[in-house]
Protein backbone atom coordinates (compact mmCIF):
# COMPACT_ATOMS: atom_id res chain seq x y z
CA UNK A 1 0.00 0.00 0.00
CA UNK A 2 2.49 2.60 0.85
CA UNK A 3 4.90 1.64 -1.98
CA UNK A 4 1.85 2.43 -4.53
CA UNK A 5 1.72 5.81 -2.73
CA UNK A 6 4.95 6.07 -3.72
CA UNK A 7 4.43 4.49 -7.37
CA UNK A 8 2.05 7.54 -8.03
CA UNK A 9 4.51 9.94 -6.56
CA UNK A 10 7.05 9.24 -8.78
CA UNK A 11 4.54 9.05 -11.52
CA UNK A 12 3.52 12.33 -10.73
CA UNK A 13 7.04 13.63 -10.57
CA UNK A 14 8.30 12.38 -14.56
CA UNK A 15 5.23 13.69 -15.56
CA UNK A 16 6.04 17.48 -14.13
CA UNK A 17 9.51 16.89 -15.17
CA UNK A 18 8.58 15.97 -18.74
CA UNK A 19 5.96 18.43 -19.17
CA UNK A 20 8.71 20.96 -18.26
CA UNK A 21 11.08 19.98 -21.02
CA UNK A 22 8.51 19.62 -23.75
CA UNK A 23 6.41 23.37 -22.33
CA UNK A 24 9.70 25.73 -21.09
CA UNK A 25 10.47 26.24 -24.96
CA UNK A 26 7.16 27.66 -25.76
CA UNK A 27 6.47 29.65 -23.10
CA UNK A 28 8.24 32.54 -24.68
CA UNK A 29 6.04 32.34 -27.49
CA UNK A 30 3.07 32.71 -25.34
CA UNK A 31 4.64 35.54 -23.49
CA UNK A 32 5.41 37.13 -27.18
CA UNK A 33 1.64 36.60 -28.01
CA UNK A 34 0.37 37.93 -24.93
CA UNK A 35 2.38 41.29 -24.76
CA UNK A 36 1.52 41.78 -28.25
CA UNK A 37 -2.23 41.35 -28.13
CA UNK A 38 -4.87 44.10 -29.18
CA UNK A 39 -3.32 47.76 -31.15
CA UNK A 40 -0.79 48.70 -28.14
CA UNK A 41 1.33 45.41 -28.13
CA UNK A 42 5.18 45.26 -26.89
CA UNK A 43 6.26 45.76 -30.45
CA UNK A 44 4.67 48.78 -31.05
CA UNK A 45 5.53 50.72 -27.99
CA UNK A 46 9.24 50.10 -28.24
CA UNK A 47 8.94 50.62 -32.22
CA UNK A 48 7.04 53.79 -30.66
CA UNK A 49 10.51 53.96 -28.19
CA UNK A 50 12.64 54.54 -30.87
CA UNK A 51 11.02 57.15 -32.80
CA UNK A 52 13.18 60.69 -32.95
CA UNK A 53 10.52 62.42 -30.91
CA UNK A 54 10.58 60.16 -28.02
CA UNK A 55 14.32 59.16 -28.38
CA UNK A 56 16.00 62.22 -27.67
CA UNK A 57 13.80 62.94 -24.67
CA UNK A 58 13.86 59.23 -22.83
CA UNK A 59 17.74 58.57 -23.42
CA UNK A 60 18.36 56.00 -20.49
CA UNK A 61 21.51 55.81 -18.48
CA UNK A 62 22.40 52.32 -18.81
CA UNK A 63 23.64 50.85 -22.55
CA UNK A 64 20.49 49.23 -23.44
CA UNK A 65 19.32 47.22 -26.78
CA UNK A 66 15.83 47.52 -27.97
CA UNK A 67 15.07 45.94 -30.85
CA UNK A 68 11.39 46.21 -31.65
CA UNK A 69 10.54 43.43 -33.91
CA UNK A 70 11.73 41.02 -31.00
CA UNK A 71 10.39 42.65 -28.37
CA UNK A 72 13.54 43.15 -27.13
CA UNK A 73 14.15 46.08 -24.54
CA UNK A 74 17.33 44.87 -22.28
CA UNK A 75 20.30 46.13 -20.35
CA UNK A 76 23.71 45.00 -22.55
CA UNK A 77 25.87 43.34 -20.63
CA UNK A 78 29.62 43.56 -20.38
CA UNK A 79 31.94 40.61 -20.03
CA UNK A 80 34.95 38.82 -20.47
CA UNK A 81 33.30 35.63 -21.04
CA UNK A 82 30.58 33.57 -22.12
CA UNK A 83 28.49 33.43 -18.70
CA UNK A 84 27.76 37.33 -19.21
CA UNK A 85 25.17 35.55 -21.88
CA UNK A 86 23.20 34.20 -18.84
CA UNK A 87 22.59 37.53 -17.71
CA UNK A 88 20.57 38.80 -21.37
CA UNK A 89 22.74 40.51 -24.66
CA UNK A 90 26.31 40.37 -23.92
CA UNK A 91 28.48 42.67 -25.99
CA UNK A 92 31.39 40.68 -27.29
CA UNK A 93 34.74 42.24 -25.34
CA UNK A 94 37.46 43.54 -28.06
CA UNK A 95 34.60 44.35 -30.96
CA UNK A 96 33.53 48.10 -31.44
CA UNK A 97 30.83 49.87 -29.28
CA UNK A 98 28.86 52.33 -31.11
CA UNK A 99 30.78 55.01 -30.12
CA UNK A 100 33.42 54.10 -32.06
CA UNK A 101 31.81 53.18 -35.39
CA UNK A 102 33.26 49.61 -36.85
CA UNK A 103 31.52 46.94 -35.79
CA UNK A 104 29.80 46.42 -32.24
CA UNK A 105 29.18 42.98 -31.89
CA UNK A 106 26.24 41.98 -29.15
CA UNK A 107 25.67 37.79 -29.11
CA UNK A 108 22.46 36.24 -27.41
CA UNK A 109 21.27 32.66 -25.62
CA UNK A 110 18.21 31.38 -28.41
CA UNK A 111 16.82 29.69 -25.53
CA UNK A 112 17.56 28.23 -22.09
CA UNK A 113 15.80 26.47 -19.92
CA UNK A 114 16.96 28.68 -16.90
CA UNK A 115 16.67 32.55 -16.89
CA UNK A 116 17.09 34.83 -19.32
CA UNK A 117 15.32 31.76 -21.39
CA UNK A 118 15.21 33.39 -24.28
CA UNK A 119 17.24 36.90 -25.02
CA UNK A 120 16.97 36.39 -29.01
CA UNK A 121 14.53 34.21 -28.97
CA UNK A 122 12.87 35.86 -31.65
CA UNK A 123 15.97 36.92 -33.53
CA UNK A 124 14.48 35.25 -36.41
CA UNK A 125 11.34 37.81 -37.07
CA UNK A 126 13.68 40.65 -36.97
CA UNK A 127 14.07 41.22 -41.03
CA UNK A 128 16.20 43.66 -43.31
CA UNK A 129 14.63 47.21 -43.41
CA UNK A 130 13.82 47.04 -39.77
CA UNK A 131 15.07 49.24 -36.91
CA UNK A 132 16.29 48.89 -34.02
CA UNK A 133 18.47 51.39 -31.21
CA UNK A 134 21.31 50.90 -28.94
CA UNK A 135 21.87 53.02 -26.23
CA UNK A 136 25.37 53.71 -25.31
CA UNK A 137 26.53 56.23 -22.74
CA UNK A 138 24.12 58.43 -22.86
CA UNK A 139 23.61 58.49 -26.39
CA UNK A 140 21.06 56.86 -28.71
CA UNK A 141 22.29 54.96 -31.98
CA UNK A 142 19.18 53.81 -34.50
CA UNK A 143 20.47 51.17 -37.35
CA UNK A 144 18.62 49.56 -40.11
CA UNK A 145 18.71 46.22 -40.65
CA UNK A 146 20.20 45.27 -44.13
CA UNK A 147 21.24 41.69 -43.93
CA UNK A 148 20.49 38.70 -42.27
CA UNK A 149 22.17 35.30 -42.62
CA UNK A 150 22.67 31.96 -41.08
CA UNK A 151 26.31 31.21 -41.26
CA UNK A 152 28.22 27.99 -39.62
CA UNK A 153 29.96 28.60 -36.24
CA UNK A 154 33.13 28.75 -37.68
CA UNK A 155 32.76 31.82 -39.62
CA UNK A 156 34.30 34.38 -37.22
CA UNK A 157 34.31 37.22 -39.45
CA UNK A 158 31.07 38.06 -38.66
CA UNK A 159 32.87 40.13 -36.01
CA UNK A 160 35.73 41.45 -38.46
CA UNK A 161 35.81 45.34 -38.20
CA UNK A 162 33.70 47.25 -40.71
CA UNK A 163 34.62 50.47 -42.47
CA UNK A 164 31.24 51.88 -41.64
CA UNK A 165 29.43 51.98 -38.27
CA UNK A 166 27.47 48.52 -37.70
CA UNK A 167 25.86 46.20 -35.06
CA UNK A 168 25.87 42.94 -35.83
CA UNK A 169 23.36 40.65 -33.36
CA UNK A 170 23.71 37.31 -33.35
CA UNK A 171 22.47 33.90 -31.99
CA UNK A 172 22.15 30.35 -32.48
CA UNK A 173 19.79 28.51 -34.98
CA UNK A 174 17.37 26.46 -35.65
CA UNK A 175 15.74 27.12 -32.27
CA UNK A 176 16.16 23.86 -30.79
CA UNK A 177 19.63 23.04 -31.91
CA UNK A 178 22.71 25.24 -31.78
CA UNK A 179 23.98 23.99 -35.28
CA UNK A 180 24.61 27.42 -37.14
CA UNK A 181 24.46 31.04 -35.91
CA UNK A 182 22.13 33.70 -37.35
CA UNK A 183 23.57 37.03 -37.88
CA UNK A 184 21.90 40.13 -38.30
CA UNK A 185 23.73 43.47 -39.70
CA UNK A 186 22.58 46.99 -38.79
CA UNK A 187 23.94 49.51 -40.27
CA UNK A 188 24.13 53.04 -38.41
CA UNK A 189 20.98 55.42 -39.72
CA UNK A 190 21.24 58.23 -36.96
CA UNK A 191 22.76 59.54 -34.03
CA UNK A 192 20.94 61.06 -30.85
CA UNK A 193 22.24 62.62 -27.71
CA UNK B 1 3.06 -5.93 -12.58
CA UNK B 2 4.13 -6.39 -9.27
CA UNK B 3 4.10 -2.71 -6.91
CA UNK B 4 8.02 -3.65 -6.57
CA UNK B 5 8.60 -4.17 -10.11
CA UNK B 6 6.53 -1.09 -10.58
CA UNK B 7 8.44 0.89 -8.41
CA UNK B 8 11.65 0.27 -10.05
CA UNK B 9 10.38 1.00 -13.65
CA UNK B 10 9.81 4.39 -12.20
CA UNK B 11 12.39 5.06 -10.81
CA UNK B 12 14.51 4.27 -13.90
CA UNK B 13 12.25 6.58 -15.80
CA UNK B 14 12.26 9.87 -12.88
CA UNK B 15 15.79 9.54 -13.26
CA UNK B 16 16.34 8.87 -17.02
CA UNK B 17 13.90 12.14 -17.54
CA UNK B 18 16.23 14.33 -15.10
CA UNK B 19 19.16 13.47 -16.84
CA UNK B 20 17.34 14.28 -20.45
CA UNK B 21 16.48 17.73 -18.51
CA UNK B 22 20.18 18.51 -17.27
CA UNK B 23 21.65 17.50 -20.47
CA UNK B 24 19.38 19.84 -22.93
CA UNK B 25 19.89 23.00 -20.34
CA UNK B 26 23.62 22.44 -20.42
CA UNK B 27 23.62 21.54 -23.80
CA UNK B 28 21.75 24.88 -24.60
CA UNK B 29 23.81 26.86 -22.32
CA UNK B 30 27.08 25.72 -23.25
CA UNK B 31 27.08 25.35 -26.89
CA UNK B 32 30.21 27.54 -28.21
CA UNK B 33 29.70 30.63 -30.06
CA UNK B 34 32.56 30.00 -31.86
CA UNK B 35 34.38 26.66 -32.73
Amino acid sequence: MKLARVNTGLLCAIIAINLYVIVTPFVPRFTFWWQNRGQHGRTAVLQQKIQPSHIVLNIPSDNRLVVPSMSLDQPIIEGPTMASLMKGPWHIPGTSTPDKGSNTVIAGHRFTYTNPRGTFYFLDKVKVGDDFAVYWQHKAYTYKVVSTSQVPPTQISIQNPRATPEVTLFSCTPLWWPKDRLVIVGTLENTYE
Amino acid sequence: MSEKVQFWVLLTLLLVSAAFLVFVNHYMQNAPLFK
